[in-house]
């Protein structure tokens, strides 16, 4: 605990709470439009487009989850080339819609940001990005071609290990 | 943790007072896993690219360290104030591991204040507190919430205990004045009926045995051919009770008189705030000039305060005002007992005078031989009730029956005055009576 000798800061201003959930529709609304681009039909769009609006109004709702999701199943259901530049756009937005809805979702609409507050997450973003480039990066490097069934059953069960040992430590945390 | 701690952790803790993932994380780890298993399983590259992120992202959060005990403390809040803006510290403690602190903070001067996102380096935040009413309030309560990386363990949201002041009704400077002649004690600011050694001439009287030499006024002894010598006036202070009506607090709209404000301890610019005011900056002129001044409640005689001097008496004037409005509420009479008011006391009645009981307390205490101001804080520019076609009638009538009882009392030897919002009525109407051939 900061005694009296702490030299207290003084508090600034900061950005409207809204600006999340805006970023979050904004986000959306990029991400319908490369999709559009990429040949999703119109009607799933409108679906995604109210999954947006439902995000950004109530982040911490499923909503989020089926916006990150969507895409995804999307560009698998219209086919092309695995690594692209629209994959990889999406795979950052995807990202930064989860991201972002699990920060406005702690902040009721009427708060105030610092952006001095967003800054570890923002390099963490990033860090992140230039791994799953990287991934990328080694997918289109590596010579393609069937992958041995017992490779992929121990990548499925490496997997397995991996949510078992994530819900190991949740367990731990609460 | 005995019950004492369990019974205030039960009240302010609330129920996310502890580590907890959140449905970030939840999603992160279904939807990152879910994908990655599904790429692999179909050998679908983009989906493995898509889960990766994710599933990166919630892996650093289940294995950074978080922990402790997140603590937000206020400093330096002091329980009475003045009406404007202060300054406060907020202390955080956010624990191990914290990136991010949301705390709520006064930022915009208006109640509690919003939600501040604040850096998890953060120790202590300075605050302005703004308010513009006097009266009791909540000042901070600083809620909080801390939050691990990308927000997927978080630590609340804990509800703090409210944080407030006592703000004292503001001051206005007013001149001292309409103050009673009589003796009490010996010395003060006033000029008594009694002889004493004030600079005042009180008479020239023929020279008796035991009169000091010094006294003589030689001037008209050898005029007369006899001694004469000079008597001046003693000086004395005085007793001054202010009578409050905490019956009524009514604003200018008669459309409002009925409704209740929750929210506030008067309603701003009501008869009951301008009373309250008025009572403050009387009280602090007839002290600063050496009387004693008391306050009675008209409604609440149990919240009265006794006469005092000085400065301490100013403060617990002022606290006692913030009492009497806080317990404001309709009472069926006025009460003002002879045992409330000092012999020879200067009663100042505020009130808006919309009831004939007030005005008849004014006049037996004017029968009683104090002396009577009468302080009027009907609001001015009353707005009829624009419900009802008979709200200009009734204001009329309004107005007439208070425009009677004003004039039954000065009819009764009560001084009226009315109190507006810079005082200025009544500070014409003192300076009025603090010349000398009004004073008694």
């Amino acid at each position: 605990m900061s005694g009296p000798g702490t030299r207290p800061e003084p508090l600034a201003t900061g950005l409207p709470g809204w600006v999340l959930r805006a970023a979050i529709g904004v986000v959306g609304l990029v991400v319908a439009a490369i999709l559009h681009a990429e040949g999703v039909s119109l009607v799933p769009l409108v679906l995604y487009l109210g999954l947006v609006g439902v995000a950004a109004g109530i982040p911490a709702s499923a909503a989020v989850a089926l916006l990150v999701a969507y895409p995804a199943v999307a560009l698998v259901v219209v086919g092309g080339e695995p690594v692209r530049p629209a994959v990889l756009a999406l795979v950052a937005l995807g990202h930064l819609l989860h991201v972002l809805s699990a920060y406005a979702a702690l902040l009721p609409v009427r708060s105030r940001i610092h952006p001095k507050a967003l800054r570890p997450a923002a390099l963490r973003f990033l860090a992140v990005q230039a791994g799953v480039l990287a991934l990328a990066a080694l997918v289109v490097l590596l010579p393609g071609g069937r992958t041995d069934e017992v490779v992929e059953l121990i990548g499925v069960a490496c997997a397995v290990g991996l949510v078992a040992g994530a819900v190991a430590l949740m367990g731990r945390r609460s | 943790m005995n019950r004492g701690q369990r019974l205030r952790e039960a009240l302010t803790g609330g129920r996310g007072a502890r580590w907890h993932p959140t449905d970030a994380l939840v999603r992160g780890l279904a939807v990152g896993v879910g994908l990655v298993v599904f790429g692999g399983l179909f050998h679908r590259v983009e989906l493995v690219l898509f889960g990766a992120p994710l599933l990166l992202s919630t892996l650093v959060a289940l294995v950074a360290p978080v922990g402790g005990r997140p603590v937000v403390d206020v400093r330096g809040l002091p329980r009475t104030g003045e009406v404007g803006a202060a300054r406060s510290v907020v202390d955080v403690d956010p624990g191990t591991g914290a990136e991010v602190v949301a705390i709520r903070l006064p930022g915009d001067g208006r109640d509690v204040g919003p939600v501040h996102l604040l850096p998890g380096g953060v120790r202590a935040v300075e605050v302005v507190l703004r308010r513009d009413a006097w009266g009791e309030g909540v000042d901070l309560r600083p809620d909080h919430l801390v939050a691990g990386p990308d927000g997927l363990v978080v630590h609340g949201p804990v509800t703090a205990a409210e944080r407030g002041r006592v703000l004292l009704p503001p001051v206005e400077h007013l001149p001292a004045g309409l103050l009673p002649a009589r003796a009490r004690g010996l010395v003060g600011a006033h000029r008594a009926a009694r002889p004493g050694d004030s600079v005042e001439l009180r008479d020239i009287r023929a020279f008796q045995p035991g009169d000091r030499l010094r006294r003589i006024d030689w001037r008209v002894s050898l005029r007369t051919g006899n001694l004469h010598v000079r008597e001046h006036h003693a000086e004395a202070d005085a007793d001054v009770v202010l009578a409050l009506d905490t019956r009524f607090d009514v604003e200018r709209d008669l459309g409002e008189w009925s409704v209740s404000r929750d929210a506030t301890t008067t309603r701003p610019g009501g008869s009951l705030d301008l009373a309250v005011r008025a009572a403050a900056s009387l009280a602090a002129g007839y002290l600063r000039q050496g009387d004693r001044v008391g306050l009675v409640d008209l409604g609440r005689p149990q919240l009265g305060a006794r006469p005092g001097t000085g400065r301490r008496q100013l403060l617990r004037l002022r606290n006692q005002l913030v009492v009497c409005a806080r317990s404001a509420g309709w009472a069926q009479r006025p009460v003002l007992r002879p045992e409330q008011v000092p012999h020879g006391a200067l009663v100042v009645v505020l009130s808006p005078f919309l009831d004939a009981e007030v005005a008849e307390l004014a006049a037996h205490a004017a029968r009683r031989g104090n002396l009577v101001l009468a302080v009027d804080v009907l609001p001015e520019g009353l707005r009829p009730d624009r419900d009802t076609p008979w709200g200009a009638a009734a204001l009329r009538v309004l107005e007439l029956e208070h425009e009677v009882r004003l004039e039954a009392m000065r009819r009764h030897g009560v001084a009226v005055v009315t109190w507006d919002a810079r005082a200025a009525a009544i500070s014409g109407a003192l300076r009025v009576a603090a010349r000398p051939g009004r004073r008694r």
